[in-house]
């Protein structure tokens, strides 16, 4: 329960922030970096008020009610009841916290009021020369609420508030919102710079035990604090309203240490190296381990543009959907918006800051095996009985469907519902790599006519994907994905005329089949369900990771 | 032998012809609850158009009796099925509509039609069917006279819960005002505030001054006059007797029943225990979420600050608390009480520890309210609060729930209060069109950079954080914050083994201890069977005859929403100031008094 709420407290983490800067800044600031939050709301400040009371409302009534669901009876001394799995109660939440915004979304919807759009943006940014010629924002309250952010959310950044002015930004013809070339560009090469000197923070922390302990503490946690965050609102009853949520992380970290309880012999290294205590066996793929960058990396000009983050879209047209989105991908200050994914259907989405989420240097990696279905020919299951897999997660698009569809909202309020999870193929992108060791050049030669691309082990023997086969006289590989704009090394077309004839017809067809659908198979069919639930664990490190070190004594 | 069996036989009978079951009564409270509801609904021309989701907010309604609804809920595996469960049984919506459309039921007692009871509940059905019915003061309506008639003998003392003496409003003030401008008084007990602890208008002066002969009424103790209600019980209740013994002579005679709000069902448990000349005169304690087995809020309190010292005990606790002086010990339990709660609730104690923050007008109260806490003995407040605990009203129930002590006869009712956390954001009718009212639990902001206090309930928001602890040991979240749904029940009731509750070693010491051997010898009862026998079986002693259990069942809403308008009001603002609860007092109220009315008409009259 306690993890739940520090997961919701990230999440809902847009509320602390909503301030200019106060008078006094408290002390942890001085000589710290600077974020700008612009936002952009109605003239009325009544309006934005309503937001703001909303979002509260919504995100207490979510974690109060799931805490008394799922919290209560389960510490009695006997005949304990059972709390949901923590990845359930995260939906559940979400689900209760959606139920009550939407229903307050149809009340201003129904208010009277002209369609409205909120935006709020926040990010690193401290090119003073264009932050000087922003309009500042006033905002009512805002000292006693950016103290109290300051309480619950240790900010280790200076806060500047500004309006988003209309030369930074413009609305498309579906009224999704998008960055100006020349302000995105300034955001995205602000985020490496941040990126970079947090590296650069950590790695010279992770060296010097003796450094300042406060420091050292702020330092850590930049590798799990929020990097930029976005929130839009669009209330407009005739063309449908809709939000979108973006919280942009620095990818994953290692923390060691903790247990020690003493802040010079915690260390953080970049990625992840998980193995799975029980493997996730899915239709397709068997999942044994989770890795993310490398953790063993110590150049922050190669972590400067690795990021994950999290995309929240609501259209409250379908008011028992949300879509919830997980990119593992890289900062590139030359992509443009026209290159992320797009189809007519998905015109709300966000598009502000688009990532690189095709790149296999930055993508959540998955090891694991292919268990394909077995042939009657011994020569197929001989060759492609036995594969290594790695997959790699660039991005992970969930429909979230309520378990009950609400008939009218006073039922849906007595029933509780949850979200279910499930995958969304056309939004998510994977890629996959299959890998197999052999010796015999004739072996080689059979994998190639199915596609395949085989070198000498000895040929790429650093690189760590093919560690294990290098003893093998050729390691043979073939790159998949459900997308099309990939690039990937083993990547070549199928099946060779010249060679086909020297094997059987027959076993060669059949092989084939079964290769050549594995890129049409979609991806929930190829893992267990178990995999979102992974994937939420990930981001658990996150709230973890804060609550750890929030207990440190500096 | 025949004749005596014969004697018997008839008497028995007899009883059974008046007597009601336990769930008539719960049934017959409810259903003249519900037609209160509803006909004060059009009274104060409230907002909700459909009286439906007024009796959905206020009531909770099973005909099954208690055991039955609780064993039910505890058979669900699942927490999110258990408190399903409850919202199934208790809130259905089938069940609450037949209970609005249903008349009041003929108890289930022959010869009904021959007590004066039948008449006075036509008096009642005919003004529930009176859609012009327009009340005025409650009293002067013909079944308020009825009422005053019935019960002319009889005078209710409301009895204040823990903490009380702090509280300036008194307890059901929407009929309480009734009862003191029909005798003339002022609507409630004018105070004036010392520093932030209210004093009254002396007791003797305020109902000394009656314009009419003294008949039935409704009394009720406020501030420091029982004493430290945060203090230990047996200070309370000498004053309770001191108080009583001292109102004016035209209540000198008069029968009494208490109306036990919280701690005060306790005190009134423990006045009937310790004086007898009290004792003859009471004939009734209502407990209104009256914890007969304990707070769960104040166990789980006791065990936390137990644990601050190594091993873990009362005993040990009271012996360093010896060891240091009072303010001191009040900042080290602050201290490491703060930090436990941190560890588990890291959101809510920095929310606490935000409240330094509060702008220097709202610290001052705060601040002031800790220093009125610290010049208090704390060590007279933790033994008050270790007497709200379930562990020492178990001890109570032992050594005191028996033909000695309870030797007069007595009814002694319960009337739970339950709370459903989805109140706090929720209430009232859900609009298609996306109206509904705000939070109660959640401050809102306005535009003059302040909070909605029309809307925001500091009662709810401190009722919920000081109970963040007691959720875990209520299965379905079955209690009304502060008390659980089982603990408001007196024991007899309880169908479950004291080892859901208690360890081992704490019933073992329970078991052991020289004044509980005549519990367990009369009972003959072995420590398994102590432990793991329904708590109800183990109770049901042939020693304790004179004492009549009655089940009213239950009421929706919390531990302070059901009786106050709100407890937390900024000292020296008016009642109607901020917000107020919506729970209809008045209606329970007057239901109370109706059902004990009918209760005394079934057994012939007041004894």
């Amino acid at each position: 329960m306690r993890k739940l709420n520090l997961i919701l407290l990230l999440l809902f983490y847009c509320l602390g922030c909503t301030k200019k800067i106060p008078e006094r800044l408290p002390s942890s600031y001085i000589g710290q970096d600077v974020d700008v939050q612009f936002i952009k709301t109605p003239n009325r400040v009544s309006q934005s008020l309503d937001i703001l009371n909303l979002i509260n409302n919504s995100a207490n009534y979510g974690f109060w009610m799931n805490y008394t669901l799922n919290g209560s009876g389960t510490a009695v001394l006997r005949n304990k009841t059972k709390a949901e799995s923590l990845p359930n109660q995260f939906t559940r939440t979400l689900s209760l916290y959606d139920l009550y915004f939407s229903h307050g979304v149809k009340g201003l919807e129904n208010s009277g009021q002209d369609q409205n759009h909120y935006l709020w943006f926040y990010t690193p940014l401290e090119n003073f020369n264009f932050i000087n010629t922003q309009e500042e924002f006033e905002f009512p309250f805002s000292g006693e609420i950016m103290d109290y952010a300051q309480k619950i959310f240790p900010i280790i950044t200076r806060q500047i508030f500004k309006k988003l002015s209309p030369d930074n930004y413009v609305i498309d013809k579906y009224g999704t919102t998008l960055f100006k070339d020349e302000f995105r560009k300034l955001i995205f090469t602000e985020y490496k710079k941040r990126l970079r000197k947090n590296w650069e923070d950590i790695f010279l922390h992770n060296d010097e035990e003796n450094s300042s302990s406060l420091v050292k503490l702020n330092a850590y946690r930049k590798a799990f604090s929020p990097l930029s965050s976005f929130f839009e609102l669009n209330i407009d009853k005739d063309k449908g309203s809709y939000k979108n949520i973006r919280i942009l992380l620095p990818g994953p970290s290692t923390i060691n240490g903790l247990e020690t309880k003493n802040i010079n012999k915690i260390k953080i290294n970049p990625g992840l190296d998980i193995k799975l205590k029980k493997p996730l066996v899915g239709k397709l793929i068997t999942i044994k381990g989770i890795r993310y960058l490398d953790k063993n990396q110590k150049d922050p000009s190669l972590l400067e543009n690795k990021v994950m983050q999290v995309d929240v879209h609501k259209n409250f047209k379908y008011r028992d959907q949300m879509n919830f989105t997980v990119t593992f991908g890289s900062i590139n200050p030359d992509l443009t918006p026209e290159k992320i994914y797009y189809r007519k259907k998905d015109k709300k989405i966000l598009k502000v800051l688009p990532l690189n989420s095709t790149d296999r240097s930055a993508a959540l990696i998955l090891d694991g095996m292919i268990h394909l279905k077995k042939s009657p020919f011994k020569r197929i299951n001989k060759y492609l009985g036995e594969f290594k897999v790695i997959t790699y997660i660039h991005q992970i698009s969930l429909t979230l469907k309520r378990d009950k569809k609400t008939k009218s909202f006073q039922k849906a309020f007595q029933e509780y519902p949850t979200y279910l999870m499930d995958i969304n193929s056309n939004r998510s992108k994977i890629s996959i790599r299959m890998l197999k060791g052999v010796n015999k050049i004739i072996d080689s030669k059979f994998l190639m006519s199915l596609g395949f691309k085989c070198i000498s082990g000895r040929e790429k023997e650093n690189d760590p994907e093919i560690k294990e086969l290098k003893k093998f006289k050729y390691v043979c590989g073939s790159d998949l994905a459900n997308f099309k704009d990939f690039e990937a090394y083993y990547k070549s077309k199928f099946g060779n005329r010249i060679k086909r004839k020297l094997l059987d017809i027959t076993s060669i067809v059949e092989a084939r089949a079964l290769l050549e659908g594995i890129d049409s198979i979609k991806p929930e069919e190829m893992f267990d369900h178990g995999m979102p639930y992974e994937l939420f664990k990930i981001i658990q490190t996150y709230a973890d990771a804060w609550d750890k070190l929030r207990k440190i004594d500096p | 032998m025949f004749k005596f069996t014969f004697v018997s036989l008839i008497l028995t009978f007899c009883f059974s012809c008046f007597a009601l079951e336990n769930t008539d009564y719960k049934r017959l409270f409810s259903e003249i609850l519900t037609k209160h509801i509803i006909q004060d609904s059009h009274r104060f021309d409230e907002k909700t158009d459909d009286p439906f989701f007024k009796i959905k907010d206020s009531i909770y309604f099973n005909p099954k009796p208690f055991e039955e609804l609780y064993l039910d809920i505890l058979k669900e595996k699942k927490s999110i099925s258990a408190f399903k469960k409850r919202e199934e049984l208790l809130s259905n919506n089938k069940t609450l509509t037949d209970l609005m459309n249903s008349g009041i039921t003929p108890p289930n007692a022959l010869k009904w039609e021959k007590t004066n009871a039948f008449s006075f509940v036509n008096e009642l059905q005919n003004q529930f069917k009176d859609k012009g019915h327009r009340e005025g003061n409650y009293f002067k309506t013909k079944v308020g006279k009825k009422v005053l008639e019935h019960l002319k003998d009889t005078i209710f003392i409301l009895l204040p819960g823990f903490g009380n003496h702090t509280v300036a409003h008194m307890g059901l003030p929407d009929l309480i005002k009734d009862i003191n401008l029909y005798y003339g008084r002022s609507r409630f007990r004018p105070y004036r505030l010392l520093q932030i602890i209210p004093t009254f208008t002396n007791y003797k002066k305020y109902y000394g001054n009656n314009n009419q002969k003294v008949g039935f009424d409704i009394l009720q103790p406020m501030g420091m006059e029982l004493g430290l209600s945060t203090g230990r019980h047996e200070h309370n209740s000498a004053k309770l007797r001191e108080w009583i013994n001292g109102l004016p002579g035209g209540y000198a005679d008069k029968k009494i029943v208490f109306l036990g709000y919280s701690k005060g069902t306790t005190i009134a448990l423990d006045v009937v225990k310790d004086f007898e000349d009290i004792r003859k005169r009471v004939k009734g304690i209502i407990g209104l979420a009256g914890p007969f087995q304990g707070s769960i809020s104040a166990e789980m309190t006791m065990r936390r600050l137990f644990r601050i010292t190594p091993a873990g005990t009362k005993e040990a606790f009271i012996e360093w608390s010896k060891s240091i002086s009072s303010s001191e010990m009040v900042y080290t339990l602050l201290n490491k009480y703060a930090d436990s709660f941190s560890e588990k609730h890291p959101i809510v104690s920095y929310f606490l520890s935000s409240i330094t923050n509060l702008n220097e007008e709202h610290f001052e109260t705060v601040k002031a309210h800790i220093e009125y806490l610290i010049s208090q003995d704390m060590r007279e407040v933790i033994n008050g609060f270790y007497e709200e605990s379930q562990y020492h009203m178990l001890d109570w129930s032992i050594k005191h729930l028996n033909n000695e002590t309870f030797d007069q006869p007595i009814s002694i009712f319960s009337l739970s209060f339950l709370s459903n956390i989805n109140d706090f954001f929720i209430k009232g009718p859900i609009s298609e069109n996306g109206e509904k009212s705000p939070p109660e639990m959640i401050p809102q902001l306005t535009v003059n950079g302040g909070i909605d206090f029309e809307s925001f309930s500091p009662d709810i928001l401190v009722l919920k954080l000081t109970s963040m602890d007691t959720m875990e040991y209520t299965p379905g979240g079955t209690s009304d914050t502060q008390v659980a749904w089982a603990d408001s029940k007196p024991i007899t009731f309880d169908p479950t083994p004291l080892s859901l509750s208690f360890t081992n070693k704490e019933l073992m010491n329970m078991y052991k201890d020289e004044d509980n051997q005549e519990f367990f010898k009369k009972n003959n009862l072995s420590f398994t069977q102590f432990k793991n026998s329904p708590r109800n079986k183990i109770f049901k002693s042939k020693n304790l005859d004179n004492v009549e259990f009655v089940d009213l069942g239950e009421v929706r809403g919390t531990h302070w929403s059901n009786v106050f308008r709100q407890v937390l009001k900024l000292p020296g603002f008016p009642i109607e100031w901020g917000h107020n609860h919506v729970f209809p007092n008045r209606a329970l109220a007057k239901t109370l008094m109706e059902t004990y009315t009918i209760k005394v008409l079934l057994e012939g009259g007041q004894k």
